[in-house]
């Protein structure tokens, strides 16, 4: 197990460097640099001397160079825009896209697993039919439009609920969180109903069945739980790209999170700000893969064993393929 | 003679049908992807023929008089802080969300499709290579690709279809070359290689001809998602610029009213919504019609 950890975060370090290079390079091709944004900041000379500590009077690989240094070190740079640690201004925003992704996550799991559960038991039927649309419709609506017209009804209209913003608590989470949510149904609710579909006509169902298990059981207990791995997948992937910020939801909702924060510093050309944003939600999103992986065991004994013999990466997925592309 | 028209019907059953006949057989008893087809072949006919028969002036004709009227039967969707009718702009909008979707689809097609291929067709290192490259390019999350590639390359229509292009490539490079990896040892591909072939025909003649089912479903659901991008960035203000009709840009400037009017968000969005069901309809109904393992 340890080793299998140990491998992944091995793997993390190839990609975290090509990320970086890929967004320096191509924030170097855009337009501008972050020093104009500070330009009106400093005298000429004060300009001309940063210009020269920040590196922006060499090539492009030269500050890579010393980016890369310094993330060697542990250290993720200093935002100029903001004046402050990388690793300070992500973490102040960490929390709230925490609790966004976790939230919505959480209600695209209490819509999609019962729709698809239903559509799997009722396999052809109007309902079947019904609820693939349903799902469908949630991945068809524009987020940010999803996002103002729950903002017209419950915010502007029957003043339930906040529309912007952070302070209210769990009550400024609902609207952000429905509507990311209804985005991630339609996958779910497809692998749900698709993994469903495939235990359903096992014959372990069967013979439960035979001795007298009730229906309900026999669905909760013996299908759901085989049916799981795929299940367990989406959801983690779909976890990890909403860590990575879900830009257009945070600005309907004006919620303080990494996405905005993120695309701000690509307006601003705050290459070291954006490059560090980027590593952290790669790291996210493999903490939350490895988180994954390792949820499988629990769900799943036959795979406990294979981890334990050090069965591979290979073995794990094929173990757990069957899910979504 | 009543007999006899009830035994052809019972024939006709069991006459063979080709391929793609079987495909579209069982795409046509599919409800949901018939109703998306129907939504798109109006889409397309409008859009392509707007120009025609739609005036000009209804689309950018200012009235101020008749600023920011509900829905009427004179004006189906309101109109506008400017006193322009909603409903054609919509309709007019439709060319540019289309145009959208289209092109930025076929920017990640002609470069995933091949890179994918090659993945898949020659396997250990170049496949390595290409996978490793696509894994990095798809660390960073669609939408702040395409904010970056737009970064790069300045605010226009044409840089908009690219950014949304190049940011859905690594889905196509995945989806190809896991349908190569499938046909790649076929003995047809062996047989073209023992006659000698290039591998570049091989590829091109053999190999991506029966890739092409799940090339296409791809393409179908990725035209969906790159409407929805396309709006999602005119929405940031990276996209297209309010003035002209395209749905995103025209629910962004109906942001501004939407205390009062809020039909000036709802139906450029209802718009898209419309659209984008359309092509996930299809696109799924299409992936169900063509997956081997439904074959009777």
């Amino acid at each position: 197990m340890g080793k299998y950890i140990v491998k992944r975060v091995i793997m993390l370090i190839p990609v975290i460097i090509g990320v970086s290079l890929l967004i320096f390079i191509m924030l170097d091709l855009a337009p501008g640099t972050v020093l104009d944004q500070i330009a009106n900041d400093y005298t000429p000379e004060q300009l001309a001397a940063l210009e020269h500590e920040l590196g922006y009077d060499r090539s492009v690989f030269y500050r890579y160079g010393m980016y890369m240094w310094d993330l060697l070190h542990g250290d993720l740079g200093t935002s100029y825009i903001y004046k402050a640690e990388v690793w300070d201004l992500y973490m102040q925003r960490l929390p709230a896209t925490l609790l966004l992704a976790g939230a919505s996550v959480l209600v695209s799991i209490v819509l999609s697993i019962p729709l698809g559960i239903l559509a799997a038991t009722k396999h052809g039927s109007l309902t079947d039919n019904a609820s693939m649309v349903a799902a469908l419709l949630g991945l068809s609506m524009p987020n940010f439009w999803l996002g103002l017209m729950l903002i017209i009804v419950f915010s502007l209209n029957l003043g339930w609920l906040p529309s912007s913003g952070f302070k209210d608590g769990f009550r400024s989470l609902i609207l952000p969180a429905i509507t990311i949510g209804t985005g991630l149904m339609a996958t779910l609710t497809r692998t749900t109903r698709s993994s469903m579909l495939d235990v359903i006509r096992s014959d372990y169902l069967r013979t439960a069945r035979a001795k007298g298990v009730p229906e309900k059981t026999v669905i909760r207990k013996h299908a759901l739980k085989n049916a799981m791995i795929p299940i367990i997948t989406v959801i983690g992937t779909q976890m990890g790209r909403t860590l990575g910020g879900s830009v257009v939801t945070e600005n309907v909702f004006s919620w303080p999170g990494v996405g905005r924060l993120t695309i701000d510093a690509v307006k601003q050309r705050d290459t070291i700000m954006v490059t560090g944003c980027i590593i952290m939600s790669v790291i996210m999103i493999s903490l939350i893969q490895l988180l994954v992986d390792i949820t499988y065991a629990f769900v799943d004994p036959r795979l406990k064993s294979q981890y334990a013999s050090g069965g591979g990466k290979r073995k794990l997925a094929r173990a757990a393929g069957g899910g979504q592309t | 003679m009543k007999l006899d028209s009830k035994k052809k019907e019972g024939l006709k059953q069991y006459r063979k049908r080709s391929a793609l006949g079987e495909i579209f057989h069982r795409l046509r008893r599919n409800k949901g992807a018939m109703a998306g087809a129907c939504i798109l072949l109006v889409l397309f006919a409008v859009a392509l023929t707007v120009d025609l028969w739609l005036d000009q002036e209804k689309v950018i004709g200012m009235n101020v008089r008749d600023k920011l009227q509900g829905p009427s039967l004179q004006h189906w969707f309101g109109t506008d802080e400017m006193g322009r009718d909603l409903f054609w702009r919509v309709v007019y909008g439709s060319r540019f969300s289309l145009a959208i979707g289209f092109v930025a689809v076929f920017v990640s097609l002609i470069v995933g499709v091949p890179l994918g291929a090659v993945a898949g067709y020659y396997g250990k290192k170049v496949e390595t290579v290409i996978m490793r490259f696509t894994d990095i390019f798809s660390a960073v999350p669609a939408i702040l690709m395409a904010v970056v590639v737009v970064s790069v390359l300045g605010t226009s229509t044409i840089n908009l279809m690219i950014a949304v292009g190049v940011s859905s490539i690594p889905g196509f490079v995945r989806t190809t070359r896991a349908a190569v990896l499938t046909v790649r040892n076929e003995e047809y591909v062996e047989a073209a290689r023992a006659l000698g072939k290039s591998d570049l025909y091989i590829i091109f003649l053999h190999v991506l001809p029966n890739c092409l089912s799940p090339i296409i479903v791809q393409t179908t659901l990725r035209v969906a998602s790159a409407i929805v991008s396309a709006s999602s960035l005119s929405f940031l203000g990276l996209g297209i610029k309010p003035p002209a009709p395209e749905w995103g840009a025209l629910l962004t400037a109906g942001r501004d009213f939407i205390l009062d009017y809020s039909y000036l968000t709802f139906f450029p969005g209802l718009a898209i919504m419309i659209t984008v069901l359309a092509f996930n309809l299809l696109g799924d109904g299409l992936r169900d019609a063509m997956d081997p393992k439904l074959k009777r």
